[in-house]
């Protein structure tokens, strides 16, 4: 096991080096809005998780170049702060995260912001609607070539994430892997992430916190942050779709990359990516596999100014949405998620 | 009512008379249960019966009608392994649906309905026949429960998807049936079985 491990790690090393290429070649992700352009008052902006960030700023490209009456701008997760979000907003602190971009959203009005970017569902609540437009997973990454297994159980993740397995010697449910007395580095994202919070959720972990995890928490799906740095014992949850856009369809830039990690590995026996077809499993737990989402204010979607605004992106392909139509399906698979066919743009009342 | 209304009601009393009962399903523990109800709005019935084409419910489904609302069909939950907030697996559903063309003479009928919860798409498969048929399709401003909450619940507008119109018009010889056409309203309350 440990040679086949070690031959994976060396394929997925070859695989970043060919796609950081790749990356360069292609030119970074557009980041907020372009430079020299303030968003309109009328126009609708977005902030707020970071797994689907590059997926809207490719939206945002592609969208405005339909020439919407209302154009499309995001703001990523991370950079200067604050942000004014659009033409006479109020400054706010940039959301970083799906958690904090609601937050974001319900303290404030349309003025300021239109959209947060989700990659949790919805919390008990009626002021929000959560729009779904596509399916992602959540796996585990490791560092290549380190000491964690190429698979591990839920009850393995489950017991690293709550401190009672520490030492890769205690890893005993896995054929033909003997781990090495080293001890386990569990990291999070960052506090707010939807990804760090659906997957603790996954292994019904409820603690905010737990004394064996790393103190730090870096970006979540960049593995290039500096605490993974010749990490061999770092295991981290990865949005398997924003892996796949990273690695096989040159969406990722600057930290925004895979880095030391790698994700070519399986939950209870269930390969991660399928390498063959440069996608994530389809047939993935649906324990580990999450609906993302644009969350938008209910008396907005209801309201005859705000409302026409918000349907012409996101509104079901029978009522003219453009990301639940077919010019935007192909986008959506570009970034590695997987389409949600007729049910894109179902609502669910949350907060 | 004019006389092309009528032979399409007498159409449709003696689908409904003819009409075989599925045998119930047996299962052990609570089983899934619930219902997909379609409602053809008042504008829809009457565009229907101006083209001759009158649609009955097939037992166990049952039929209702509303001045308001206009007739609704309601198929009962059979089975399923569907979880409707994530969008996927499928409901299994009891009973069949009859269309009926006054003018042409033909029926077709379909018994095996489902509800996708991925494509949220209402699908039956026609007496004869193995292929299921896409009839039904949640359309605008669908609503669905949150992930978690029993029974779950999707409503939203009904639509005919381009197959199935396009299928119906040909089993009936009709060019009444359009894609994305407006039929009124879908309702559907499931509980898995536990």
């Amino acid at each position: 096991m440990r040679s086949v491990t070690r031959k994976l790690a060396i394929t997925s090393a070859v695989a970043a080096a060919v796609l950081g290429a790749t990356v360069a070649s292609n030119g970074a992700a557009l980041a907020d809005p372009p430079a020299g352009t303030t968003p309109a008052a009328t126009d609708i902006v977005a902030a707020g998780s970071d797994t689907i960030q590059a997926f809207d700023n490719g939206l945002s490209t592609q969208y405005n170049a339909t020439s919407p009456a209302s154009k499309f701008y995001t703001w990523d997760a991370t950079g200067t702060s604050p942000i004014t979000p659009k033409t006479g907003a109020t400054s706010i602190p940039r959301p970083n995260g799906s958690g904090q971009g609601i937050t974001a959203l319900n303290n404030n009005t349309n003025a300021t912001l239109d959209i947060a970017r989700s990659s949790r569902g919805p919390n008990t609540g009626t002021a929000d609607w959560f729009i779904p437009f596509a399916q992602d997973a959540v796996g585990w990454a490791g560092f290549t070539g380190g000491n964690a297994p190429t698979d591990l159980t839920s009850a393995d993740l489950q017991g690293i994430y709550t401190c009672s397995i520490t030492n890769w010697n205690q890893i005993t449910d896995e054929p033909g892997y003997t781990g090495p007395n080293a001890t386990i580095d569990p990291i999070v994202p960052q506090s707010g992430s939807g990804t760090r919070s659906f997957f603790l959720s996954a292994l019904n972990i409820t603690a905010a916190s737990e004394p064996c995890w790393n103190a730090t928490t870096p970006e979540e799906n960049e593995g290039t942050a500096s605490v993974f740095a010749g990490d061999v014992n770092a295991v981290f949850p990865y949005s398997l779709s924003h892996a796949v856009g990273q690695l096989y369809d040159g969406k990722g830039s600057g930290t925004d990359n895979i880095g030391v990690l790698d994700v070519f590995r399986s939950i209870d026996g269930n390969t991660q990516i399928d390498q063959t077809n440069k996608v994530w499993n389809a047939n993935f737990p649906l324990t580990y596999t999450r609906e993302v989402y644009h969350v938008v204010r209910q008396s907005d979607w209801a309201d005859a100014t705000e409302g026409p605004r918000l349907k012409a992106l996101l509104d079901r392909s029978t009522n003219g949405g453009y990301l639940c139509g077919t010019a935007a399906s192909s986008l959506i698979t570009s970034y590695g998620f997987q389409t949600l066919g007729n049910a894109c743009g179902t609502l669910t009342a949350g907060q | 009512m004019n006389r092309t209304a009528v032979r399409t009601v007498a159409a449709a009393a003696a689908l409904a008379a003819t009409a075989i009962a599925l045998p119930s399903a047996s299962a052990t523990g609570t089983p899934a249960s619930g219902s997909v109800a379609l409602t053809a709005s008042n504008a829809f019935l009457t565009s229907a019966l101006r083209s001759g084409i009158a649609a009955v419910p097939l037992p166990t489904a049952t039929g209702s009608y509303n001045s308001a609302t206009g007739a609704t069909a309601t198929f009962p939950v059979t089975g399923g392994n569907a979880v409707l907030a994530r969008y996927y697996g499928s409901v299994t559903l009891g009973g069949g649906i009859a269309f009926a063309d006054a003018l042409t003479g033909k029926i077709v009928c379909f018994h095996q309905v489902s509800l996708s919860a991925r494509s949220q798409e209402l699908s039956a498969v026609p007496d004869g026949g193995t292929t299921p048929v896409n009839l039904f399709e949640f359309g605008g401003d669908t609503v669905i429960s949150n992930i978690g909450v029993k029974p779950e619940t999707l409503t939203g507008d009904a639509d005919i998807p381009a197959d199935g119109a396009a299928y119906l018009d040909q089993a009936l010889g009709t060019t009444f049936f359009t894609a994305n056409q407006a039929v009124g309203s879908l309702s559907a309350t499931y509980t898995p079985a536990s």
